[in-house]
């Protein structure tokens, strides 16, 4: 059968829909459609939360790292303890930048993906760094923290440290890649293919 | 003001149920998601409605929304359980057990042929089945009325081979 002739088929197919679909007007009526408006910013606000969140805990780290440089064993902690929650920061921004610009009633189908795939694979790259980032950062921001909230200086227990250092790097990384391979890998490869494809179906002619 | 603009919605809703409707169905093979994707499409239809400007045609502007959120519901199929809205009935659904589209053997076929294309041509061959010219159909999808062109025949070649095989 020729697509020509599937097409009337189609339309004696809507025409047969036309006398048969029935709307629940009552239904769509009672649909709490303004709470699922609130819902649909979760992702925005989320972000603007981390962003807040992460830019005050940076302040804070930095000038304890500040107030403490004139020791290295604090500085340097202060220093990674810093670049990391910074980088967390840049993230947060990037995703705030990408969500703000979907126009998501404004853009065509290739656009709206395109934007959305985007920020998701986004999204999905941030969190493997932030997996990848925690056990380091543990260990990084506890001096730092330790001197500056408790006036407590966590280098007079050295083997205790040494014993977090250990656990925190052969228990964490192995739990962060495990955790990495069955919650992300799979979904990032997911998304890059079908940015692929949404190239291909725009260009290919 | 809400009240009215839900009326407002409502009328438009009915006029296009049929749209919503088969598109929900070649997007979803099973009835629960159908139900689902029905309850999504006319959410983000409604937080839409507000910023319907006119600029574009109102059949354009429901299929590009429908579409988006039925490409993206089905690339997401392991979210569902996460719904938004919680209803258990359909809003659009057969009131005549009298036609059962599953008993026309053709229209089967072609939601069989439709469920074998990806996300980006099931949208373009329900854009053209359902009579849109070349230049809506590049309009809603975003790409060139050439390539729309290339593709649509490069899909009837392909419904050829499987009527032909069937």
């Amino acid at each position: 059968m020729e697509l020509e002739e599937l097409k009337s088929v189609w339309a004696q197919y809507d025409k047969k829909l036309s006398q048969n679909l029935k709307l629940n007007e009552e239904l769509l009526r009672k649909m709490n459609l303004e709470k699922s408006k609130k819902e649909m910013d979760t992702p925005l606000t989320y972000e603007f939360v981390s962003a807040t969140g992460c830019t005050i805990f940076l302040l804070f780290i930095a000038s304890a790292t500040i107030i403490h440089s004139n020791e290295l064993k604090f500085l340097v902690p202060g220093i990674i303890t810093s670049i990391i929650i910074a980088i967390w920061v840049y993230n947060s921004i990037s995703k705030i930048k990408l969500l703000t610009n979907i126009e998501y009633y404004g853009f065509s189908i290739v656009e709206l993906q395109k934007s959305i795939n985007t920020f998701t694979l986004k999204y999905q790259k941030s969190k493997k760094f932030e997996l990848y980032s925690i056990p380091v950062f543990a260990i990084s921001a506890a001096p730092i923290l330790g001197i500056s909230l408790r006036n407590f200086d966590i280098y007079d227990y050295p083997i205790r440290f040494i014993i977090a250092i250990v656990l925190g790097l052969l228990l964490g990384y192995p739990v962060t890649i495990w955790g990495y391979k069955n919650l992300y890998d799979k979904k990032i490869r997911n998304t890059t293919k079908f940015l692929d494809e949404l190239s291909r179906f725009e260009k290919e002619e | 003001m809400l009240k009215v603009e839900k009326e407002k919605f409502i009328s438009v809703i009915k006029d296009n149920q049929n749209l919503i409707y088969k598109i929900c169905y070649s997007y979803c093979s099973n009835a629960e998601n159908r139900k689902d994707l029905q309850q999504e499409i006319l959410i983000q239809l409604w937080n839409s409605f507000s910023k319907f400007d006119g600029r574009v045609k109102l059949s354009t502007w429901i299929y590009r929304i429908a579409l988006n959120t039925a490409i993206s519901f089905y690339r997401n199929d392991s979210k569902h359980g996460d719904k938004k809205v919680s209803i258990d009935a359909s809003i659009i659904s057969l009131s005549n057990f009298e036609y059962v589209p599953e008993q026309d053997e053709n229209i089967t076929m072609l939601y069989q042929f439709i469920e074998k294309l990806n996300e980006m041509d099931k949208a373009l061959i329900l854009l053209y089945l359902d009579d849109n010219k070349q230049k809506d159909i590049a309009e809603v999808l975003g790409i060139s009325e050439t390539n729309v062109a290339t593709k649509i025949s490069r899909i009837k070649k392909i419904l050829k081979e499987q009527f032909r095989n069937n």
